[in-house]
């Protein structure tokens, strides 16, 4: 039965995949008109992999992060600073020259280089990450201490980044670039943009069966038993703190990557990605999607995200605010496990409840009857 | 009683102090292997916290418990964190079944498997057939091997206190450490509990905090009776319960009938 449930997520993750991938391709016959919508799809793509990477550290270690916008914005703007590079053939920026800097700062400099870039934007991340993580886990900090500690790095990297406005642009960020593969605005630029487009995909079809592998190992479950009980895991023989942190790693490299692909779709990145905001709607989708599982994340991701698209530029963009935050607040209350929850066990456990009462309102009818 | 029994563990005058409260205060016992070792007392006496220390939960403030090896030499259990003493060999259940809810029962034992605990190994790890057949004697011996596939959180209470013991016994433990095993047990689920544990002492050594007296006298070799931090009495059952001052401790709180 759980083998044949698993099967169906997979299944389901793919029918979603397939359907994602279709979307360049209507656009191209004329079925989807707007590029923009497209181009949308394609940030929703990003927010399912840091989505996965935080249910990683939430929905399967019982860790509440709320700073992962930290490590998405860190990929973002490694990111953008190579297309940035690009764009000045790796010579100072203008915000560099403004700000006073006389050449090219040593950090940025590695930067210039492709492969570079994707190295760093997974060892810078992984690195802070890592140490934050061995501090903060050896400790033992949890629960809502590690909440806030996270939240608070968030805003410092916020801070850190507006302050050092020579070498991040400040409050404007990075902006007027293009993807890694040139252009992507408009009909004219189709090709790259669905280079693009499925380069990310299949980025989160990795993601996805890389997690699921992970969580199906021993690692997974003794993830979960960290979760489900703490106190045995140490007393089983495990090092709780060792595994905290490398879930943490795994999670903020995840970020980092949704991050770096974000910036291609976007154009832009701006400080505000490191907005307490920004990381509480990715435990949002979390929530929603359904933690524990690596699909929910997904569906709560796109969901959200589209939902968004079409709602809160019509009538509803007032209250928008309010119905995302409602909508957490009954999920968290009272569907602890999310839509999959909803999916995969209150409807089965209503239906069994049905079947169970049926015969026994016969009994009573036939009772009655007699 | 065999008095020849090897030393397998020295509690060298531990205190406690909480706070300015006196939790334990120098609390020196020796624990002979493959014995099965009661500590009683009333509520507040210290023996939880006796098991703290020498699990590495607690830190004592004075004093240390050593672990006695085979080859005479001795490793001194206070200085080590948790996770290290559970790896010598040392096992504990706690109070309140504590199993690991979300995965199945078979999960919960493949996870307190002797070995693979480090972060690489547990990504890589593949359950070989010996550690099969190895989870599944031990949960036969706790008579659960039909349970493998149920999820350990929907376990009945007497079930889940027996899971955990079977992942205490599948480590391979020097010692086990069980805090009050038959809490919220009947009378059967009690003998049960109480038949393992006799079943299993030839393998290892047992230190039970228990307050059911008729659970005591099935299955004590040595009772030590703590009060107040101290300890009051030590040795047989018999001798224990016969005690004048044990008998005013226990009835002096308005009792326990079987004290």
């Amino acid at each position: 039965m759980k083998i044949t449930q698993d099967k169906t997520k997979n299944i389901c993750f793919l029918v979603i995949a397939g359907i994602l991938a279709l979307c360049p391709v209507l656009l191209n016959s004329g079925v989807i008109s707007s590029s923009s919508f497209v181009t949308y799809i394609g940030k929703c793509i990003c927010f399912c992999i840091v989505a996965i990477g935080l249910d990683l550290i939430w929905g399967y270690t019982g860790i509440l992060s709320l700073g992962h916008g930290l490590y998405f914005a860190l990929g973002a703007y490694g990111m953008g600073m190579y297309l940035k590079l690009q764009a000045t053939d790796g010579q100072m920026t203008d915000f560099m020259k403004t700000g006073g800097l006389k050449k090219l700062p040593l950090i940025w400099s590695l930067f210039r280089t492709l492969p570079g870039t994707i190295v760093l934007i997974l060892v810078i991340p992984a690195g802070i990450a890592g140490i934050l993580g061995a501090l903060i886990f050896r400790n033992r900090i949890k629960g809502v201490y590690f909440s806030i500690i996270s939240q608070a790095l968030t805003w410092a990297g916020y801070s850190l980044f507006i302050a050092l406005s020579p070498y991040t642009n400040g409050n404007v960020g990075i902006t007027e670039i293009q993807s890694v593969f040139g252009s992507i605005r408009g009909k004219r630029h189709f090709s790259n943009m669905a280079m693009l487009f499925y380069v990310s995909l299949a980025v989160l079809i990795v993601v996805y069966f890389l997690s699921e592998k992970i969580v199906k190992s021993k690692f997974g479950k003794i993830l979960i038993a960290i979760r489900d009980g703490e106190n045995r895991t140490y007393f089983s023989g495990y090092k709780v703190s060792a595994y905290k942190n490398t879930i943490y790693v795994i999670s903020a490299m995840l970020a980092a990557v949704a991050g770096a692909l974000f910036i291609n779709f976007n154009g832009s990145v701006t400080p505000t990605q490191m907005t307490i905001t920004y990381s509480i709607t990715m435990i949002i989708w979390v929530a929603v999607g359904g933690r524990g599982t690596i699909l929910g994340p997904v569906i709560g991701a796109l969901l959200i995200n589209l939902c968004e698209y079409n709602l809160s530029s019509g009538v509803l963009v007032d209250i928008w605010q309010y119905i995302i935050g409602g909508l957490f607040v009954v999920m968290i209350l009272f569907f602890k496990g999310g839509l999959m929850g909803i999916l995969t066990e209150q409807i089965p456990a209503a239906i069994r409840k049905r079947k169970a009462s049926k015969p026994l309102d016969k009994e009573k009818q036939e009772l009655q009857a007699h | 009683m065999d008095d020849e029994a090897r030393t397998i563990m020295k509690i060298r005058r531990v205190s406690v102090v909480f706070d300015g409260f006196q939790a334990l205060t120098d609390v020196t016992a020796d624990i002979p292997e493959h014995k099965i070792s009661f500590f009683i007392g009333p509520n507040g006496a210290g023996k939880t916290t006796l098991l703290d220390i020498i699990c590495g939960k607690t830190r004592p403030t004075q004093g240390n418990v050593r672990l006695c090896n085979q080859d005479g030499t001795e490793t001194i259990l206070t200085r080590l964190p948790e996770y290290k003493i559970v790896r010598l060999g040392v096992a504990r259940k706690f109070q309140t079944p504590s199993v690991f809810g979300g995965l199945s029962v078979m999960d919960n034992m493949m996870l307190s498997l002797k070995g693979h605990k480090s972060v690489r190994e547990a990504l890589f790890y593949k359950m070989t057939e010996e550690d099969r057949t190895l989870i599944l004697d031990t949960l036969k011996q706790v008579g659960m091997e039909s349970y493998t596939e149920e999820r350990a959180g929907a376990l009945d209470h007497g079930h889940k206190q027996w899971l955990e013991i079977a992942m205490l016994l599948v480590q391979k433990p020097q010692i086990i450490m069980l805090d009050e095993p038959a809490a919220g047990m009947n009378k059967d689920e009690t003998r049960k509990t109480g038949d393992i544990l006799l079943a299993i002492k030839d393998r290892c050594t047992i230190i039970v905090i228990e307050h059911d007296m008729d659970f005591v006298r099935q299955i004590a070799d040595e009772v030590t009776v703590l009060h107040e931090g101290k300890i009051l009495v030590k040795g047989t059952v018999e001798e224990a319960l016969e005690n004048k001052e044990v008998q005013a401790v226990y009835l002096g709180r308005g009792g326990e009938k079987d004290a």
